[in-house]
C-alpha cells in the first residue's frame, strides 16, 4: 500500500470537514464583517442533533444530516435575531458582536453539558468502518460518506452563489452592503439568510466530524472552532474558495504530520504552516485587493 | 408630479448639511443639480434613496411620502441610482452586475430560489436574455463575461448606468456621470442619457460639474451652495442669475 496516497485520502476527508466549517465563518464574515464565535457551538449542537436523530429516532445518516442542518439553520436564525441584529441596529463597534457570539457559544456549551452530560458519545456502528481496498489506498464507508457529503455541499453552495438570484444578492451584499441596498436588495433579509445558511453548514460539519472521529462531546466545538478560524484567515476573510482550499490544506497538513513522525506536534505543524502562509501572503491565500480584514 | 422635495432639512449633529431644499421633478424631465464641491448635492440623492433619514421636510414620489422607507423599498418603488465614485463589484462579471441590478424585479422568493423550481429557472433565463439586450443597448454586450473591474473607466460608468436601468426604474439618479470622461466620451454619454429618457421613458436627475453637459441636456435645474438653494429654472435663466455667477466666480467687485 502506498502510504502517501493513503494519507492524502485521510487528509482530504478531514480537510473537507474543516472546509465546510470555515465556509460558515467566511460567509458570515462576508456579509457582516464579524467573526461569529458561536459557530463552533452550533457545530457541536449539530453533531448532537445528528446523533440523536440516528440513535433515538432511528433515522439513517442522510436524513439525520438534513435534520441537523435544519436544526442548525434554526439556531442561526435565533443567533441573528438575539445576538447580532440588536447590536447592528445600535451601530456599535465590531467588538460587541464578537463578545455576544462568544456568549452564545458558552451558553450552547453549558446547555449541552446540562442536557447531554460531559461524557463522549459516538455514532452506532451502522455505517461500515471497514476498509475497502481501492488499490493505491483504502477507504472506509464513513470516509466516503464524509468526503462525499462535504464535496456535494460545497458544489451546491458554489452553484447557489454563482447561479441563483439569492446567491448573487449574497455576493453583492458581501462586497458592499450599502451599494447592495441601493440596488434594491433587502440586505437585512440577506444577512439573516446567510447566517442561517452558514449555521446549517456548521451543523453538517458537526455530523461529519462526529462520524469521522466517532467522538461527540460538549467541548468539541471549541477546538474545531479555532481550526475553522485559522482556515478563515488563511483562505482570506470572506472568501469562499479560500475557505475550501484552506480547509483541505489544514486537513492534509495535520494528517501528514502525524504520518511522517510528528504526531505529538500535529497541531503545531498545521498551525506553523498557517503562520508561514500568512508571512508570505498576509491577506490570505485567495484574497483579492479591496476587501481586507477591515470593513 | 413624479418627485417632489418639500422643505427638506438635513443636519449631521450640529452641522446643517441641507436647509430648506424644495423642488419638483416632472415625468420626462432631465433635471440637473449643480453647485460647488461640498454643497450637499450627493446628500440630496442620499435623502431621496433613504440612505440618511431627513431631519425635517418630506420627499414625495408619485404623491406619496417615501420618508422613513428602507433603501431597498425605495429602489423597489422605482428610483435607481449610480454613484459618484464608481461602485462596481470586484468579483462579478458585467452580466452579473445587470442581474444584480434586476434583482428587485424578480418574483422568485427565497424558497423558490433554493429549490431551483421550474418557474425560477424560466425567470432566471428571461433575466439573462433581458440583461444581454440592455448590454447591447449601451454597447457592452461584447464584454458581458469580463470582470467589471477590467473594463476601461468610461465603460465602467456605462455599466453603472445599465445596472440602474435593469431595475426598471421610473427615475434614475446619476451622480456625476461624466466625471473623468473626455470630450468624445461625454458626447456619447449625452446621447445615451437622452436615449434612456426618450426610449425607456425614464426620468433623469443628474448631478454634474460638466457645464456643457448640463446646459445641453437638462430642461430644468437647481443650483445648490452651502446646503442652500441658490436658483432654480431653465439652464439659460440660471446661467445669468447673479447669485449663481457669484457662487461660481466670486463677486465682481472683489
Amino acid at each position: 500500500m502506498n502510504v502517501f496516497s493513503q494519507q492524502l485520502i485521510n487528509g482530504l476527508t478531514l480537510g473537507s470537514a474543516y472546509a465546510v466549517i470555515a465556509i460558515g465563518y467566511t460567509l458570515v464574515f462576508g456579509v457582516l464583517n464579524i467573526v461569529n464565535m458561536a459557530h463552533g457551538g452550533i457545530f457541536m449542537v449539530g453533531a448532537y442533533i445528528g446523533l440523536l436523530l440516528v440513535t433515538e429516532a432511528g433515522m439513517g445518516i442522510f436524513p439525520a444530516l438534513i435534520g441537523a442542518m435544519i436544526g442548525g439553520a434554526v439556531l442561526g436564525y435565533l443567533l441573528e435575531l438575539f445576538a447580532l441584529r440588536p447590536l447592528r441596529r445600535r451601530k456599535v463597534t465590531h467588538l460587541a458582536p464578537l463578545i455576544s457570539t462568544i456568549g452564545v457559544s458558552i451558553f450552547l456549551e453549558s446547555v449541552a453539558l446540562l442536557v447531554w452530560g460531559p461524557q463522549t458519545r459516538s455514532f452506532p456502528s451502522t455505517i461500515s468502518s471497514e476498509l475497502m481496498d481501492m488499490g493505491a489506498f483504502k477507504i472506509s464507508g464513513i470516509q466516503i460518506v464524509s468526503l462525499g457529503t462535504a464535496v456535494v455541499l460545497m458544489v451546491l453552495l458554489a452553484l447557489m452563489l454563482n447561479k441563483t438570484k439569492i446567491g448573487k444578492a449574497v455576493r453583492a451584499t458581501s462586497e458592499n452592503i450599502e451599494t447592495a441596498g441601493l440596488l434594491g436588495i433587502n440586505t437585512g433579509l440577506i444577512i439573516t439568510f446567510t447566517v442561517m445558511l452558514a449555521s446549517a453548514l456548521g451543523a453538517a460539519a458537526g455530523v461529519l466530524i462526529g462520524l469521522s472521529f466517532n467522538a461527540i462531546e460538549p467541548t468539541m466545538g471549541t477546538a474545531m472552532g479555532f481550526k475553522g478560524l485559522a482556515v478563515l484567515i488563511m483562505g482570506g476573510l470572506g472568501n469562499v474558495e479560500g475557505a475550501m482550499a484552506g480547509g483541505f490544506i489544514l486537513g492534509i497538513a495535520e494528517v501528514f504530520s502525524v504520518a511522517y513522525g510528528a504526531s505529538t506536534y500535529r497541531d503545531a505543524v498545521a498551525f506553523g504552516l498557517i503562520i508561514l502562509i500568512l508571512f508570505l501572503r498576509p491577506e490570505g491565500l485567495f484574497s483579492k485587493a479591496g476587501k481586507g480584514g477591515r470593513p | 408630479m413624479l418627485l417632489e422635495l418639500k422643505n427638506v432639512v438635513k443636519k449631521f449633529g450640529g452641522i446643517t448639511a441641507l436647509s430648506d431644499i424644495s423642488f419638483q421633478v416632472e415625468k420626462g424631465d432631465i433635471f440637473g443639480i449643480i453647485g460647488p464641491n461640498g454643497a450637499g448635492k450627493t446628500t440630496i440623492f442620499n435623502m431621496i434613496t433613504g440612505v440618511y433619514p431627513v431631519t425635517s421636510g418630506d420627499v414625495l414620489f408619485n404623491g406619496q411620502s417615501i420618508c422613513g422607507k428602507k433603501t431597498f423599498e425605495i429602489i423597489d418603488g422605482g428610483i435607481a441610482r449610480t454613484f459618484q465614485n464608481i461602485r462596481l463589484f470586484a468579483n462579478m462579471t458585467v452580466l452579473e452586475h445587470i442581474l444584480v441590478g434586476h434583482h428587485c424585479r424578480m418574483k422568485t422568493g427565497l424558497l423558490g430560489s433554493l429549490l431551483h423550481t421550474a418557474s425560477m429557472k424560466k425567470e432566471e433565463a428571461e433575466a439573462v436574455e433581458e440583461a444581454h439586450k440592455l448590454l447591447q443597448y449601451v454597447g457592452l454586450d461584447d464584454v458581458a463575461d469580463h470582470l467589471a473591474t477590467e473594463l476601461p473607466y468610461g465603460k465602467q460608468r456605462k455599466l453603472e448606468i445599465a445596472r440602474a436601468m435593469a431595475a426598471h426604474p421610473q427615475i434614475i439618479l446619476l451622480d456625476e456621470p461624466a466625471a473623468g470622461m473626455n470630450d468624445s466620451e461625454t458626447a456619447a454619454l449625452i446621447d445615451l442619457i437622452r436615449g434612456i429618457r426618450d426610449q425607456f421613458g425614464i426620468t433623469i436627475i443628474l448631478i454634474e460639474h460638466d457645464m456643457n453637459l448640463v446646459m445641453t441636456l437638462c430642461n430644468r435645474l437647481i443650483v445648490v451652495n452651502f446646503g442652500r438653494m441658490l436658483a432654480e429654472g431653465a439652464p439659460a435663466d440660471v446661467q445669468n442669475n447673479p447669485a449663481v455667477i457669484e457662487a461660481y466666480l466670486g463677486k465682481e467687485d472683489e
